[in-house]
């Protein structure tokens, strides 16, 4: 008989894969309170964290991104970071205020918040340092093989953006071994009016989602915001309803890990085919289907080829490209998450007719990268329909976005608008190399992606690393 | 009182007799004289009333049950036959039968009566009077002189014990073997008991010698041309009536007879027949049908009295329907030997062919089938080919007066019932092995006569090879010969098999068959198929009818009772002969259009094919409840087709990490099974009975060693072997029978060689996936090398190879796990739980496994395959040791090996997905097309 041995042997077992999620500033932390609200009805965990009793004989995975304190008591593995009180004490107000590990909160002390300030932002990190790594080290400590952090965080506001930034490069180096994602908020471009030294922080936090992130999901508000509005027909929609998408995003994108199937069993693998290069790790997102799009669904039955074709449609796509030239642009690499009843001999089917009506357009160095993951429904959420899909793709157009929001920055530049604030900042007292600097490596971002709409990308290399 | 002095005086005297009787007063004493006065006075005076009737009735029967009660049933029988002959005769002119003085009398004897229960009756034999018979013989005296009409041929000569002996000698002999009582027998004798003076006794004519004969046919016909009146007879002519009476015993089954000689062990025709009416040549001919139906009778006879008719239970079966066959045959003939005694009709030869016409007409059918059937047989053959035969020539002959049965008008002996019954009777111990088996698991046929036989070198179900090889066939032609059984041979197998399987297992399953209905194993198989069968035969008869009698009566509402009856007796009346009770009566089937063998099959059909669907099911709800086998399956699935990604991807992922680290697979077994157990304890808390092991360790299942013991690994030593380091791990899982059945040893093997290649896939694309880029992309002091490319280049080149890599393996193993194994799963998952029996299991699964291993290319069988096979080891070999040589590092790669690196996977790339475009061009299977654009460089 085989002896099953309950103690753990000085043997390096290295199984489960957690992830830590960190909620930064203000945006952060509503994206996330939402994220969590959602995984746990897909969980069926109720919001004070006690497991429901139709969901215990389930055969979900928790402990990616819940840790079991004792029988039925499940905590998000979230650490909430925010340097003014007024979001974390919403959700401290809510019937989810004991969801979280109480531990895991950090709230600033003097909570007066960055101000919309990237450099205020940045330099609250290190004075917070000593106390954030070590809530990130016990949480890191508490599971047993941590496979990496997902932050979720603003560009434009100061706490998302600088802290965020701070985080991004520290955390590099406390563990190098460990995938960073980010879940980045782009702001809306309606929305210049209200902080209007959006671009500097936008180009100075994307300099360290390009160098020290692994991967970005790009939530772009522009885009969000429009699809709100003309396909759910919502006047004036407002960020819950924002947020409620970016949780079905978020949720969708980590479906395959916490409902496991044949594959797509842990981050790395999701990402890892996405991205080529270190720098090309931008995502964009679309998702189908969308609330209003019940009347589609009650037509006909929504078959793999119909989401995955609805998926590559511009509309669907939540990043707004602006004047880019599109025909000129190409997908480096597709991945589709699709969840729900499946035929999984129509994957095969849909990919052979995609590219038969070239539905997308790739990139011409390399392989037509398109994979289908696909994954279970939660049970205990009931959706009208049947089928749902997200994209996460790696589309060269992106970079619209970037010179976007670097024209934004130069026009400000070169007013040397609203520097007076940054200059407050040690790092800004005696010059803005920084932000220059910043500027630059956005710049050969936003090359790059031009260049690999190009068969000539083969041959890139011209970097200056730093 | 004048008149009455004389009655009154007789009166006084008789008182006083009676009185001083009755008492013992003398006479003039004063009591005496009392009593006188008292009894004249009454005699006078009393009116005593009549008796009643109905009171006397009622005490006779009282009585009478008294006696019956008393058990002297003998006594009251009397008593009531008496009493009504008492009644019904007069007693004197003036009292006719029951009139007052009977019941007066009867209630002076019942009055006086003491205790009739304790007499003992003794019946007093009535002295008859004989008549005194007229001694004068009046028939003599009348019959003087007159021509005696019974003269003609026979001579009225005294009772002679010498032909008497003769006549009846060989009877006893014959009828030991029949079985039969005696008194049917006698009255084959032509000696009645009441006719004492009317014996018919025959001329010896058989012993008179063939010259003789001649001569007394020229004699005869001289002497009736010299005087017509003269009467020669002296035995040697014989008439029709011989022969009659020859031709009843031959077709009883005498032989070697006077008129039908034994002549070379058959019976022929003698010759010399002499008759007054008819040539010789004529005789001869017209006996000769009797005496090929004698031979036929005598063949069937010696067949169903010899053992060889005991050699299978189908020859049982036959002889014995035979054998009632050939006794109502016999019935018949003492009909009509009745008959022919009785002389009171015209009754010739040709009478008798006539009414023996259909028998004649059925025997020669018999005879033939025998002829073809048993006639046949060698000694050498089985006996399971003897039956088939036999049966197929009853089926065959049948089913040729079937339809010729429609042809032609009814007739009054059936050759089809005939046929028909023997078919039924015949095919019994068949149907009845049938049943036995698929009922009770048993294959009991001790004569080794069924078409199917349970091999003897397989005696027990749970051997490896039972489900495939225990049952074969031993009649190649059964299709022709049993054209009703060939279509059910399939499923008796597998009820059969499924059915012993259950029995042995010795598990009642939950259902046990009720829902095919309550009766439906309290009866035999045989029974039930009859029963069916008759319906239909029925059902179609009344069918066919459109306008019955009892139809027709219907139409007037109120009916005359009396004409409902008379139409009924119409209707049953049937003119046939009265054959054996069992024979069905398919009479009327001119105007029946089914035929034959779509009634066997309607009857019989159904009945087998629900038992063996009740076998099949029970067998497969025991595997499905007791033995876990779709658990046993999934577990295959889960593990060996990595169905369970995230434990598999766990386990496979610290295994790979151990490779890297150590350069090979630790042996230690413990660890391993360790870190699969924790792996698969976060997905099933309770466990899964499987276990790690390891090709080359031979005593695979582990033991308490030490936990820390690291012992050698198994090295590497060249290139090519990078890929198969994994090849060595096994997971294992138990299987036992009955589960073997379905998870043979081939199908495991497939499951190991699906594992290993998926081991592969995922060691390869680990190696890749793992690679980050800051390994290469790091900051460096040193310069490139003279000529070489900068690093800055290097690098971005090199992630662009990986990333090529990277997606050709991701999408082989998106392929294998989407397309193939989880598209393939879902169509047998649907299989299994539509299946009807084991069998459909066993197919089902390998079709599966086939299909998964056609399909993710593993089975090389041509060419392009073995090609394809190759390429993929090659580019899974170029990703590992691409990912050995990202980990030194930038600097440590030169441009050869990068630019070698990028030319040798692109080569193979291209190569690869060529291959499959013209694999999937071929059309079978065209879900390769995907894969192949997939694999195909830009």
């Amino acid at each position: 008989m085989f002896l099953q041995f309950n103690l753990y042997v000085v043997l390096e077992i290295k199984m489960p894969r957690e992830i830590i999620t960190l909620q930064i500033g203000q945006c952060g932390n509503q994206i996330g309170f939402e994220y969590w609200k959602q995984l746990c009805q897909e969980h069926g965990i109720r919001p004070d964290g006690i497991l429901q009793d139709f969901a215990t004989d389930g055969t979900d995975r928790k402990d990616v991104f819940f840790y079991q304190a004792d029988d039925d008591h499940y905590i998000p593995r979230s650490v909430l970071i925010d340097l003014e009180p007024r979001v974390i004490n919403s959700i401290k107000n809510s019937e989810f205020a004991n969801l979280y590990n109480p531990e895991n909160i950090y709230l600033s002390e003097h909570g007066g918040g960055a101000g919309n300030n990237w450099a205020a932002g940045f330099h609250s990190g290190e004075k917070i340092h000593e106390e954030l790594f070590d809530i990130i080290d016990r949480e890191a400590d508490g599971s047993d093989n941590l496979e990496g952090f997902m932050l979720c965080h603003s560009t434009a506001g100061g706490t998302g953006s600088g802290l965020g930034s701070y985080m991004l490069e520290h955390l590099n180096d406390r563990y190098p071994k460990k995938l960073i994602q980010t879940y980045s908020v782009f702001p809306n471009q309606d929305e210049v009016s209200d902080v209007v030294v959006q671009p500097y922080n936008t180009m100075l936090t994307m300099k360290r989602l390009t160098l020290h992130a692994d991967a970005t999901v790009v939530l772009d508000n522009t885009a969000l915001n429009s699809i709100a509005t003309e396909r759910l027909h919502i006047q004036n929609p407002s960020f819950s309803q924002i947020n409620k998408m970016v949780s079905t995003i978020m949720s969708a994108s980590t479906a395959t890990l916490r409902y496991p199937g044949y594959m797509n069993n842990d981050l790395i693998g999701l990402v890892a085919s996405l991205i080529p290069t270190p720098r090309l790790h931008y995502l964009m997102t679309g998702y189908t289907p969308l609330v209003t799009d019940q009347a589609m669904a009650s037509v006909r039955k929504t078959t793999v080829l119909d989401v995955m074709r609805r998926l590559l449609q511009p509309k669907n796509m939540m990043v707004f490209t602006g004047r880019e030239r599109m025909n000129q642009h190409c997908y480096i690499s597709i991945l589709n998450i699709i969840q729900g009843e499946i035929d999984p001999t129509q994957v095969h089917k849909s990919l052979q007719r995609i590219r038969e009506r070239k539905l997308a357009n790739f990139i011409p160095w390399g392989p037509a990268s398109i994979q289908v993951a696909l994954s279970r429904k939660s049970p205990y959420v009931s959706s009208a329909h049947r089928v749902s899909g997200l994209m996460l793709a790696n589309h060269t157009s992106i970079g619209a976005l970037f010179k976007r929001a670097a024209r934004q920055f130069d026009k400000l530049r070169k007013r040397e608008a609203f520097l007076e604030q940054f200059r407050k900042e040690a790092m800004f007292t005696e010059n803005l190399d920084e932000m220059d600097a910043s500027r630059e490596i956005v710049q050969q971002l936003t090359d790059e992606y031009e260049a690999a709409a190009t068969p000539e990308y083969l041959n890139w290399g011209e970097r200056s690393s730093t | 009182m004048s008149y009455n002095q004389k009655f009154q005086r007789k009166l006084k005297k008789l008182t006083a007799l009676l009185i001083s009787t009755l008492t013992d007063f003398d006479e003039g004493t004063e009591n005496h004289e009392s009593c006188m006065e008292f009894s004249l006075s009454n005699f006078l005076h009393h009116r005593f009333l009549e008796a009643d009737s109905h009171k006397i009735d009622r005490q006779f029967k009282a009585l009478s049950e008294k006696f019956f009660i008393h058990s002297q049933p003998g006594k009251a029988k009397t008593l009531e036959t008496l009493i009504k002959t008492f009644l019904s005769n007069d007693i004197s002119e003036l009292s006719f039968s029951k009139s007052q003085v009977h019941y007066s009398l009867l209630n002076i004897i019942l009055n006086l009566s003491d205790s009739p229960i304790n007499v003992s009756y003794s019946k007093t034999r009535r002295k008859t009077e004989k008549v005194k018979k007229d001694a004068f013989n009046w028939q003599a005296y009348l019959l003087d002189g007159e021509d005696n009409p019974k003269l003609w041929g026979w001579d009225e000569s005294p009772l002679s014990t010498d032909d008497e002996d003769t006549d009846f000698g060989d009877e006893p002999t014959q009828t030991k073997l029949h079985n039969e009582p005696l008194e049917q027998r006698k009255s084959l004798n032509f000696v009645l008991e009441e006719q004492v003076d009317d014996v018919k006794l025959v001329e010896s004519y058989w012993k008179h010698e063939p010259s003789a004969v001649m001569q007394h046919a020229v004699h005869n016909s001289l002497s009736t041309l010299q005087s017509p009146q003269f009467n020669t007879n002296d035995g040697l002519c014989l008439t029709e009536w011989h022969l009659m009476r020859e031709t009843l015993w031959l077709l009883s089954g005498r032989s070697d007879l006077h008129v039908f000689p034994d002549v070379n062990g058959t019976n022929g025709v003698a010759e010399n027949l002499l008759l007054t009416h008819q040539t010789e040549k004529s005789v001869q001919q017209s006996l000769k049908l009797f005496s090929d139906c004698g031979n036929q009778v005598s063949k069937l006879r010696s067949f169903v009295f010899s053992s060889k008719s005991h050699e299978s239970l189908t020859y049982e079966a036959f002889a014995a329907a035979t054998l009632s066959y050939l006794k109502w045959i016999e019935t018949d003939l003492l009909e009509i030997e009745k008959r022919v005694v009785k002389m009171e009709e015209t009754f010739l030869m040709n009478d008798l062919r006539q009414s023996l016409i259909h028998h004649l007409r059925i025997l020669h059918l018999v005879s033939k089938i025998y002829d073809s059937s048993v006639g046949c047989d060698k000694d050498v053959e089985k006996t399971s080919v003897q039956a088939c035969r036999i049966l197929g020539a009853l089926y065959a002959s049948l089913l040729d007066e079937w339809n010729m049965q429609m042809l032609n008008d009814c007739q009054e002996i059936n050759s089809v019932d005939v046929l028909l019954f023997l078919w039924l009777e015949s095919i019994q111990p068949y149907v009845e092995i049938i049943d036995n088996w698929v009922t009770c698991g048993e294959l009991i046929d001790p004569k080794k006569e069924f078409i199917l036989q349970r091999l003897s070198n397989v005696p027990n179900c749970q051997d490896v090879r039972f489900w495939n090889q225990a049952v074969s066939q031993s009649v190649e032609n059964d299709k022709q010969l049993l054209p009703w059984l060939h279509p059910l041979v399939e499923k008796i197998i597998t009820g059969g098999k499924s059915m012993e399987i259950v029995k042995t297992l010795r598990i009642r399953p939950a259902s046990d068959g009720r829902q095919f209905g309550n009766n439906w194993r309290s009866e035999k198989l045989y029974v039930r198929f009859k029963q069916q069968f008759r319906s239909l035969l029925g059902s179609k008869l009344n069918s066919e009818h459109s306008v019955t009698p009892e139809k027709h009566h219907k139409k007037d509402k109120q009916g005359d009772i009396l004409l409902q009856a008379n139409f009924k007796i119409l209707c049953k009346q049937q003119k046939s002969t009265h054959g054996p009770d069992n024979v069905c009566k398919v009479t009327k089937l001119c105007r029946n259009s089914t035929p034959l063998p779509v009634m066997v099959q309607q009857s019989l059909h159904p009945l087998v094919e629900t038992q063996c669907d009740v076998a099949c099911k029970d067998l497969l709800e025991i595997f499905k409840t007791h033995f876990g086998l779709s658990t046993t399956l999934e577990v295959f699935h889960n593990f060996h087709l990595m169905g369970w990604g995230d434990v598999l991807h766990d386990f496979c992922l610290s295994l790979f990490q151990d490779i890297s680290t150590y350069g090979g697979i630790n042996t230690d077994l413990v660890g391993l099974n360790i870190t699969l157990q924790e792996a698969v304890a976060r997905k099933e808390p309770s466990g899964v009975d499987v276990f790690v092991a390891l090709k080359s360790v031979p005593n695979s299942r582990p033991i308490n060693e030490g936990l820390l013991s690291k012992k050698p690994t198994i090295e590497i030593k060249t290139a090519k072997q990078l890929i198969n380091v994994t090849d060595d791990v096994l997971i294992e899982y138990e299987v036992q029978w009955p589960v073997a059945l379905v998870l043979t040893k081939e199908c495991v093997a497939m499951y190991h060689n699906m594992f290993s290649y998926l081991m592969q896939i995922k060691r390869s694309i680990h190696s890749v996936e793992s690679l980050k880029f800051e390994t290469i992309y790091k900051e460096t002091l040193e310069a490139p090398d003279e000529g070489e490319m900068p690093f800055d280049k290097k690098c971005h080149r090199l992630s662009i190879l990986r990333a090529k890599i990277l997606h050709l393996l991701k999408h082989w193993h998106s392929f294998i796990m989407v397309s193939v194994i989880q598209a393939e799963k879902e169509a047998f998952t649907k299989k299994l739980s539509s299946a009807q029996n084991l069998n459909e299991i066993i197919c089902a699964h390998e079709t599966f496994l086939k299909r998964i291993c056609s399909l993710s290319l593993l089975v090389r069988k041509s060419q392009a395959d073995k090609l394809v096979h190759g390429t993929l080891i090659k580019i899974m070999t170029q990703a590992i040791s691409f990912g050995m040589v990202w980990q030194r590092g930038v600097q440590n790669i030169s441009d050869k090996t990068l630019l070698k690196r990028e030319s040798d996977f692109n080569e193979c790339s291209e190569f690869l997905g060529r291959i499959l475009k013209t694999i999937a061009n071929r059309g079978a299977m065209p879900v390769l097309d995907s894969l192949a654009y997939a694999v195909l460089p830009a």
